[in-house]
C-alpha cells in the first residue's frame, strides 16, 4: 500500500523546474527531488521543505540559461539567414509589409505622443492632487457647470469649512498695453491672481521673493520671456513697466508656463488691485472669479463642496438662492473635462478626443497588422515547402511558431526603426496642426518602453495567423506538392480585407460627416453680416476722443461705417448679469441676461434685424440714457407681451423697451442663442478694457483702408501700437480646436486608407501571379482584356462593397454621438455613406485594376510557356 | 574531444563510485562529501543532462517508490565515452600537477 502524504512539492515550483531541467534526466529528477522533499518534511516540517523545493530552481537557472543560449543561437543563425533570404527575395512584398507597418507604427506613435500630452496636462504641480476648482452648477442656467466663482467666497469658505488649507482667485485681465523705455506691446495673456497661487501651485521663481511679490496693487510677476522681450539683459527685478499709463512694479520672474498647464499667463497682476484694473463687481452675485482650493489630504469632497454652497447661502448669494450649487473638480481633470463655455485660460481639451485618437491609433496599427497577416497567408505557398523541410528534418511545431513570431518581431522591429524615423520627419508639421510642443525624446524611458510595447504587441498580432497557420502544415502534403492554399486561408484573407476596409471606411464616413459639420460650423448663417468688418481696442486716447476719431475715419470713402461696443461677442467673455427689472415681473423672477453697450451705428452696421420697434436714434434725446432694445430670447425668458414701449431697468438706469432684435449667433454655434439685451453707450471712455470700434470698410480697398485707419490710430495713439483684427477671423477662430481635430483625422484617415489599399495591392498582385496561367488560358481561349480585369478585379470589389455593409452602422452610431455635442447640428445623410463607400471602392478598383490590367495584357506564350 | 568541467569531471567520478547506487540524491551526497560545499539538488541536473546528452551517462529505472510521488528511481552509469572522457581528463590533470605536487607558498 502507498504511504498518503499530507502535503505534495509545490505545483507551480515543479512545473518550473520540469521545465529548467534537460528533457534526458527530467523523469529521474523530478524523482529525486520529490524524494528529497518528502524526506526533508519528515524531518524539518512542510514549510522548509517547500523552502528547499523552490531553492531547486535558483540552482538549476544558471545552468539552463547557459545551455539555453548556446544552443538557440546555432538555430538562431539560421534563422537570420531564412528571414533575410525571404525578405531580400521578395522585395516587393517586403516593401509593402515594411511600409505598412512602418506608416502604421509612426501613426500610432503619433496618436500616443498626442494622447500622452493630453495626459500630462497639469501633473507638474508638488500639491496637484489635493488642488481642487470651485465649479458652479444651476439648473436653470450654468446647467453645463460654469468656473465662475463670486470674489468673497474663497475667504468666507476657508474660515467657516473644515479641511481648506489654502486657496487662489483668479480673474482675466483685458488686453493691456506695456510700456518700458521706447517698447510699447499689448499684452493678452495675463491674470490677476491672490498671492497664495506660488503656495498653492508650483510655478518656480528665478528672482523675487514669492511672500511678498504681489502683496501691493501694483505689483506683477512677469514669466521669463516676458522679462527678456522688455529688458533684454538688464536686471527686471524692480524695475517699473508702465501698464496703461500706471507705473507697475516687477516684483518677481518666474519661468515660463509650461505647455502642458491649462493656467497660462506671461504676467501676474495683483489681487489688491482688482476693481481698477478689470472692472469686475466683488459682490456675493458677481460670479468673476475662478477659485482653487487647496484641500487636507484624503477629505470628503462632497461634504466639503457642501459645506461651501451652504456658506454662500448663508452670505444670500443670489445664484445660490436662485438654486446654483458649487461641485469640486480635481486639477487633474480640469484639461480634459472643460466645457467650450467656461473662462479657461489655456487652450482647452476633450477627454472625448483622447478616447477617440487611441482607437483610431489601434484601427491603424491593426490595419497594418492585418497587411502582414494577409501578405503572408497569400505566401504560404512559397514558404510550405521549407516548413515541410524543416519538420521533416527534426524541427518541431514550436520551434516553428517561434520562427515565424521571430521573423514577424525582426520586421516589426525594422518597421519601427523606419517609423520613428518617420516621426521625426512629421513632427514639426504634426505640431503645427495641432499646437503642440511634442518631442520624439528617445532616451524617455516611458517612451522606449510604450515603443517596445507597440513593437511586440505588433509583431504577436502581424505574427500570429502566420506562426499558427504555417506551422500547421503536414510535411508529406506540401513536399509531395499537391499543396494548395486552401479554402481556410482564402476565407480567412476575406475576413482581413473586408475588416481592413471596414474600418477604413468608418473612419472615411467619420472624417466626411467631421468635414461636414465644421464646414456648416464655419458657413452657417448667423443672422448678421460679419464681413469686411475690422474692429481695433478702444485704448489711450479713443475713448476719450472717441466722436473725432469717428468722424476722422468716415471721412476716408473706404470706410464705410463705425460703431463701438463694450465685449465683443465672439470674444470669451461675456457681461453677464442679473438685477434686471421689467414691468408685469413677477415677484423674485430673476433673469440672467448678457449685457451689451453699443451705440447709434452698430445695428446697421450688423445688418441686425429688428423685428418690432427701432434702433437707438439721434433724433430722441432719451435714447441715450434710457432706451433698451432686447433680443427675442430675452423677451422670451422673461415673457414680456407687446414688449416695445414697455417699462425695462438694469440697476438704477430706468428706461423703457424702443425695439426687439430677431435671434442671431452672437457667439460661438456650441452654446444655443442666449438672452441678450443692448442700451446706449454713452461713454466711450469707460470702456479701455474690453471695449472695441468696429470699422466697416470698403470689400474692394481692404489695404487702403486699413492704412488710413492706422494714419489716423497714430495720430491718436503716440504710444499704444496699432492692431486689427478682422470680424470673420475671428469668428472662424472660434472653431479652431474642430478645426485641428479635423484635420488630423483627415491625415489619419489618409493613412489608415494609403496602408489598407498597399495591402490590397500586394495581395492583387500575388492572387493575380497565381493565376497567370489561368489568365493565359482564358486569352488563348477568346478571353478580351477587359474581361480578364473585370474578372480579377471582380472579387476584390465586392469584398470592399461587403465593408460597408459593416462600416456604415458603425460610423452613424459613432458620429451621431459625436455630432450630439453640437447644439447646431449637420443631419447625417446617406449621401455621406454613399459617397464614402464610392471612393473606398474606387480607391481599391484602381489599385486592383493596375496589377489585372497588367495580368490581362501579358502575352500568353509567356504566361503558358512552362506549364 | 571537448574537456570535462570541473563539475562534471566531479559528479561523473562520483557516478563511477557509487557503482550500482548512483541515482540523483546519493550522487549529491557523494559531490557534497568531495567538494565540502552544500550543493543543491537542482543544480546537479544541468550538468548531468548534458553529459547524458553527450553519451557520458547511461540510465537505469529501478523500481517505483512512494516517496518519488510513484516515480521510479533512476539509477546513472559511466558509459565507455564517459570512462575516455574521465581518462582524458586525468591525463590533462596529471600533466598540468606535474611537479606541483609538494606545491607551498614561498616567501
Amino acid at each position: 500500500m502507498m504511504k498518503r502524504h499530507t502535503t505534495k512539492p509545490p505545483k507551480i515550483a515543479s512545473r518550473i523546474l520540469a521545465l529548467l531541467i534537460q528533457k534526458d534526466v527530467r523523469y529521474g529528477a523530478m524523482g529525486d527531488l520529490d524524494e528529497q522533499f518528502y524526506w526533508m518534511e519528515q524531518e524539518n516540517g512542510g514549510f522548509k521543505a517547500r523552502l528547499l523545493y523552490w531553492r531547486q530552481i535558483g540552482a538549476a537557472l544558471p545552468y539552463f540559461i547557459k545551455n539555453a543560449i548556446i544552443w538557440s543561437f546555432i538555430m538562431f543563425k539560421n534563422y537570420v539567414k531564412t528571414t533575410f533570404r525571404n525578405t531580400t527575395r521578395h522585395k516587393g512584398y517586403s516593401f509593402i509589409n515594411l511600409a505598412g507597418l512602418a506608416i502604421g507604427m509612426a501613426c500610432t506613435l503619433l496618436i500616443l505622443l498626442w494622447v500622452k500630452d493630453e495626459l500630462s496636462y497639469d501633473r507638474f504641480h508638488e500639491n496637484g492632487k489635493d488642488i481642487y476648482r470651485i465649479m458652479s452648477y444651476g439648473t436653470r442656467y450654468m446647467i453645463e457647470g460654469f468656473d465662475g466663482t463670486p470674489a468673497p467666497l474663497a475667504p468666507a469658505v476657508k474660515e467657516e469649512v473644515p479641511g481648506i488649507v489654502n486657496y487662489a482667485r483668479f480673474s482675466d485681465v483685458p488686453k493691456l498695453v506695456f510700456q518700458y523705455g521706447d517698447k510699447a506691446f499689448y499684452e493678452t495673456r495675463g491674470l490677476i491672481a491672490d498671492p497664495s497661487i506660488f503656495e498653492i501651485f508650483t510655478f518656480p521663481f528665478i528672482q523675487g521673493d514669492p511672500k511678498t511679490a504681489l502683496t501691493a496693487p501694483l505689483d506683477i510677476v512677469i514669466t521669463e520671456s516676458l522679462a527678456a522681450k522688455y529688458f533684454g539683459g538688464e536686471n527686471p527685478l524692480g524695475k517699473t513697466i508702465e501698464i496703461e499709463g500706471k507705473p507697475a512694479a516687477v516684483k518677481g520672474v518666474i519661468q515660463d508656463i509650461p505647455a502642458n498647464s491649462h493656467i497660462q499667463f506671461d504676467f501676474l497682476g495683483s489681487y489688491e488691485y482688482i476693481e481698477e484694473i478689470t472692472g469686475y463687481g466683488t459682490s456675493w452675485g458677481s460670479f468673476n472669479f475662478v477659485t482653487y482650493l487647496q484641500l487636507e489630504p484624503d477629505r470628503d469632497i462632497q461634504k466639503i463642496a457642501r459645506n461651501i454652497t451652504a456658506v454662500a447661502d448663508r452670505n444670500n448669494c443670489p445664484q445660490v438662492k436662485d438654486g446654483v450649487e458649487f461641485r469640486l473638480q480635481p486639477l487633474s481633470a480640469i484639461h480634459l473635462d472643460s466645457r467650450a463655455a467656461f473662462r479657461n485660460y489655456g487652450d482647452i481639451g476633450d477627454r472625448k478626443y483622447v478616447v477617440v485618437f487611441s482607437i483610431i491609433a489601434v484601427f491603424v496599427l491593426f490595419i497594418a497588422c492585418v497587411n502582414f497577416m494577409n501578405l503572408s497567408t497569400a505566401r504560404s505557398t512559397t514558404r510550405a515547402k521549407e516548413v515541410g523541410m524543416r519538420k521533416t528534418v527534426g524541427a518541431s511545431r514550436k520551434q516553428l511558431v517561434l520562427q515565424f513570431y521571430g521573423e514577424s518581431l525582426f520586421l516589426t522591429t525594422m518597421a519601427c526603426v523606419f517609423a520613428v524615423i518617420l516621426v521625426l520627419f512629421l513632427l514639426p508639421t504634426f505640431n503645427q496642426i495641432t499646437g503642440k510642443q511634442l518631442k520624439l525624446d528617445l532616451i524617455d524611458a516611458q517612451l522606449v518602453v510604450g515603443l517596445i510595447a507597440v513593437v511586440l504587441l505588433t509583431a504577436l498580432t502581424a505574427g500570429s495567423y502566420p506562426a499558427i497557420y504555417l506551422s500547421s502544415f503536414r510535411p508529406v502534403k506540401v513536399l509531395k506538392g499537391v499543396f494548395k492554399t486552401e479554402g481556410k486561408g482564402q476565407a480567412f484573407r476575406r475576413i482581413l480585407v473586408v475588416t481592413q476596409f471596414s474600418l477604413s471606411i468608418a473612419l472615411l464616413i467619420g472624417t466626411t460627416v467631421a468635414y461636414n459639420q465644421l464646414r456648416f460650423l464655419r458657413h452657417a448663417k448667423l443672422g448678421f453680416n460679419k464681413e469686411n468688418i475690422v474692429y481695433v481696442p478702444v485704448k489711450e486716447n479713443i475713448g476719450k476722443r472717441y466722436d473725432a476719431f469717428k468722424s476722422e475715419l468716415l471721412s476716408d470713402a473706404n470706410i464705410l461705417s463705425v460703431a463701438a461696443q463694450y465685449y465683443l461677442f465672439a470674444e470669451q467673455g461675456s457681461f453677464r448679469s442679473t438685477g434686471y427689472d421689467w414691468e408685469g415681473r413677477e415677484e423674485g423672477q430673476e433673469a440672467d441676461i448678457i449685457l451689451n453697450l453699443v451705440d447709434y451705428d452698430f445695428i446697421p452696421m450688423l445688418g441686425l434685424e429688428l423685428v418690432e420697434g427701432r434702433n437707438f436714434s439721434e433724433e430722441y434725446s432719451t435714447d441715450a440714457s434710457q432706451a433698451y432694445i432686447l433680443n427675442e430670447e430675452a423677451i422670451k425668458k422673461m415673457g414680456i407681451q407687446d414688449p416695445v414701449g414697455k417699462r425695462f431697468s438694469y440697476l438704477k438706469r430706468k428706461g423703457t423697451i424702443i425695439g426687439v432684435l430677431k435671434n442671431a449667433h452672437f457667439r460661438s454655434l456650441h452654446v444655443a442663442i442666449e438672452p441678450h439685451v443692448f442700451f446706449f453707450m454713452e461713454d466711450v471712455s469707460g470702456a479701455t478694457d474690453y471695449g472695441v470700434v468696429l470699422i466697416k470698410i470698403n470689400g474692394d480697398k481692404t489695404e487702403e483702408a486699413l492704412a488710413k485707419i492706422r494714419g489716423i490710430w497714430e495720430r491718436f495713439n503716440p504710444i499704444s501700437p496699432f492692431e486689427y483684427r478682422f470680424l470673420d477671423q475671428t469668428y472662424d477662430n472660434l472653431y479652431r480646436k474642430e478645426k485641428k481635430i479635423g484635420t488630423i483625422l483627415n491625415a489619419f484617415t489618409l493613412f489608415a486608407i494609403v496602408i489598407s489599399c498597399l495591402g490590397l495591392f500586394g495581395l492583387a498582385s500575388f492572387l493575380t501571379e497565381q493565376r497567370t496561367s489561368e489568365i493565359g488560358i482564358r486569352k488563348v481561349l477568346g478571353a478580351s482584356e477587359t474581361g480578364i480585369v473585370f474578372l480579377l478585379s471582380k472579387q476584390f470589389t465586392k469584398w470592399v462593397l461587403v465593408a460597408n455593409l459593416f462600416a456604415w452602422p458603425v460610423a452613424y452610431f459613432v458620429m451621431n454621438e459625436w455630432l450630439k455635442s453640437f447644439v447646431y447640428r449637420i443631419n447625417i445623410g446617406i449621401g455621406m455613406f454613399l459617397l464614402s463607400g464610392i471612393l473606398a471602392a474606387g480607391i481599391a478598383v484602381l489599385t486592383v485594376s493596375y496589377q489585372a490590367l497588367k495580368a490581362a495584357r501579358a502575352n500568353p506564350i509567356d504566361s503558358l510557356r512552362y506549364e | 574531444m571537448k574537456l570535462l568541467s570541473r563539475i562534471e569531471e566531479i559528479i561523473l567520478l562520483s557516478i563511477w563510485r557509487l557503482g550500482d547506487r548512483a541515482y540523483g540524491m546519493a550522487i549529491r551526497e557523494e559531490v557534497i562529501k568531495a567538494t565540502g560545499k552544500k550543493w543543491l539538488l537542482g543544480a546537479i541536473y544541468g550538468p548531468l543532462g548534458r553529459m547524458h546528452k553527450n553519451g557520458y551517462v547511461l540510465t537505469v529505472k529501478g523500481e517505483p517508490t512512494p516517496e518519488r510521488g510513484g516515480r521510479s528511481k533512476v539509477y546513472y552509469t559511466v558509459s565507455r565515452e564517459g570512462i575516455k572522457a574521465l581518462r582524458e581528463i586525468q591525463r590533462v590533470n596529471a600533466l598540468i600537477w606535474n611537479g606541483a605536487e609538494d606545491l607551498e607558498f614561498k616567501e
